[in-house]
């Protein structure tokens, strides 16, 4: 199936069934004699349509009245009665998921901290975290717990203020650029849902005499509410993971270790340690990056460490700091008469690959 | 240009857009006639932001989801239902000949949903980019490109299901 398929075959349609036809365009046309008017309603045959059915649909309440629910109805009911009864809840008030919220977790994920992630181990990690803020929600909600739109704005405005000084040193610009978001849109769907969720767990918590120390009885909580959550959102969270394609559970990357570099020009000093693999293409990847940055660290300590002098804090590599250390890296490279060509050659080396690995997942220059 | 020459010009697309949203003749030919008024009505106010095609379809598809959400769109959806339901006008031979053959693939299509089939009809039918479709629909280039592959995917499956009977 391709372009030209669909493309064929919608015009096919079209053709085959005259449309628009020639009448039909005249009568499109005759837009100048016409004044904007209520669809439908001018034509006869809906408006018996219309009285057909609001005659049926209460012909459907009567008789809805009049015959006992049935027994699927019954067992729906008395499941969520249940399990209402089993957590000790009023009702079922369901907290829906915020798809900005997961979005802006992922690109967090992502790109403010000091590891590489996939999209999908991001999106993995990211998913388990909203789960469990929305459960709680919806299980402190169910609870009968309230909080007043009021307070929400107030700890928001605050949670506002501390962001605006982390934006300054942090690339949000990016973010709400990458998301398509306006900084309006973060408000409402970051700052004031994460202020809902503190103030709606903080009383739950209160209600129910938990303290946050007591680690099994916080533990034993958030794992009810997803029990809770899981079970009367099922249709919810099965949605949201198709929009995202998220699979729960992820797969690890079957890929086989190396024994021996072979399409690299200089001797690893550790290969067993540099945990590269091969895909089904047979080119090298990385497998278990977390390893692999951990021997970048310790093999080539000192010529980071000489890239990154001069600079007040420690600046790992990390996604936002990583071309900052590829263009130093090109630089020692290209200059023999440094003591760090040879070894930035071979950094430069093993970036590539990493890059190759990583290039659906990050941006690289 | 005279603006009875672009309406000319762009009918055809602007109809079969609405058509694609509300799947009925005379529907789409209301959205498309309330379209070219307010187009008509508005000329001056068009501040040339985006050509005039692009702000004639994004008019086009703005009322067809009007019309989507509107009551009287449901009831006429109810009606056909139950119109469908008691009118059983289809002859055995319809029937016998219906199961015999594939079904087209822009029935497939028009059966997505919508999030769906308007992705696939802008992308693929009026070769609309990605990023043009975004501002089109509000929406960002990643949640387009993930649209267009959950359709692709969709569209996939349900010729393969139709070969699996059809070869039954």
């Amino acid at each position: 199936m391709n372009k030209e398929q669909i493309k064929n075959s919608l015009d096919h349609f079209f053709e085959k069934n005259n449309l628009p036809s020639e009448k039909s365009m005249e009568r499109m046309l005759n837009y100048k004699k016409q004044k904007s008017k209520k669809t439908l309603a001018l034509y006869p045959k809906y408006l018996f349509g219309l009285i057909t059915t609001i005659v049926t649909v209460s012909c459907i309440i009567f008789m809805l009245g009049v015959i006992k629910p049935t027994e699927s109805t019954v067992n729906v009911t008395s499941k969520y009665s249940e399990i209402l009864e089993e957590f000790n809840l009023e009702k079922v008030q369901i907290e829906p998921l915020n798809y900005t919220f997961f979005n802006v977790l992922v690109y967090e994920m992502q790109y403010f901290q000091s590891a590489f992630w996939t999209k999908e181990e991001a999106q993995w990690h990211s998913f388990d975290s909203l789960i469990e803020q929305t459960a709680m929600m919806t299980f402190a909600q169910s609870k009968g717990i309230k909080v007043k739109d009021k307070e929400i704005e107030e700890l928001a405005k605050q949670k506002n203020a501390e962001f605006l000084q982390e934006k300054a040193v942090t690339k949000y610009d990016d973010l709400f650029k990458a998301l398509s978001i306006s900084e309006n849109e973060f408000y409402k769907d970051v700052l004031y849902f994460n202020a809902k969720y503190e103030l709606l767990e903080n009383r739950l918590l209160k209600e129910l005499r938990i303290k946050r120390e007591n680690s099994e009885e916080y533990s034993k909580l958030y794992s009810n509410a997803i029990h809770f959550y899981r079970e009367v959102a099922a249709d919810d969270i099965t949605s949201f993971k198709e929009d995202f394609q998220i699979d729960e559970q992820l797969s690890v990357k079957q890929l086989t270790p190396l024994k021996e570099p072979v399409e690299v020009s200089f001797d690893y000093k550790n290969i067993s340690a540099l945990a590269l693999g091969r895909n089904a293409n047979g080119e090298l990847e990385f497998i278990h990056p977390r390893d692999t940055w951990k021997y970048i660290l310790e093999v080539y300590a000192e010529m980071l460490y000489k890239i990154d002098e001069g600079n007040k804090n420690y600046i790992p590599i990390a996604p936002n700091t990583y071309n900052r250390y590829k263009t130093s890296l090109k630089k020692l490279a290209e200059n023999s008469s440094s003591k760090y060509q040879t070894e930035a050659i071979q950094l430069l080396e093993i970036l590539n690959i990493f890059e190759h690995s990583y290039n659906e997942d990050y941006q690289f220059e | 240009m005279d603006f009875d020459e672009v309406a000319r010009e762009y009918i055809k697309d602007l109809f079969k857009i609405a058509y694609s949203y509300v799947k009925n003749v005379q529907l789409a030919e209301d959205i498309v006639q309330d379209v070219l008024i307010k187009a008509f009505e508005r000329q001056e106010q068009f501040r040339g932001e985006s050509n005039y095609r692009t702000y004639l379809i994004r008019m086009t598809i703005n009322r067809s989801y009007d019309i989507l959400r509107s009551w009287s769109y449901r009831n006429y959806q109810l009606t056909n239902t139950f119109t469908s339901f008691f009118n059983h006008s289809k002859s055995t031979e319809d029937l016998v000949e219906e199961r015999s053959s594939n079904k087209e693939l822009y029935e497939h299509v028009f059966n997505l949903s919508i999030k769906y089939r308007e992705v696939i009809y802008l992308y693929y039918y009026l070769d609309y980019s990605v990023k043009e479709i975004g501002d089109l629909l509000d929406l960002s280039e990643n949640t387009v490109k993930t649209r267009l592959s959950r359709g692709r995917e969709k569209l996939k499956k349900l010729l393969k299901e139709e070969e699996a009977i059809f070869n039954e």
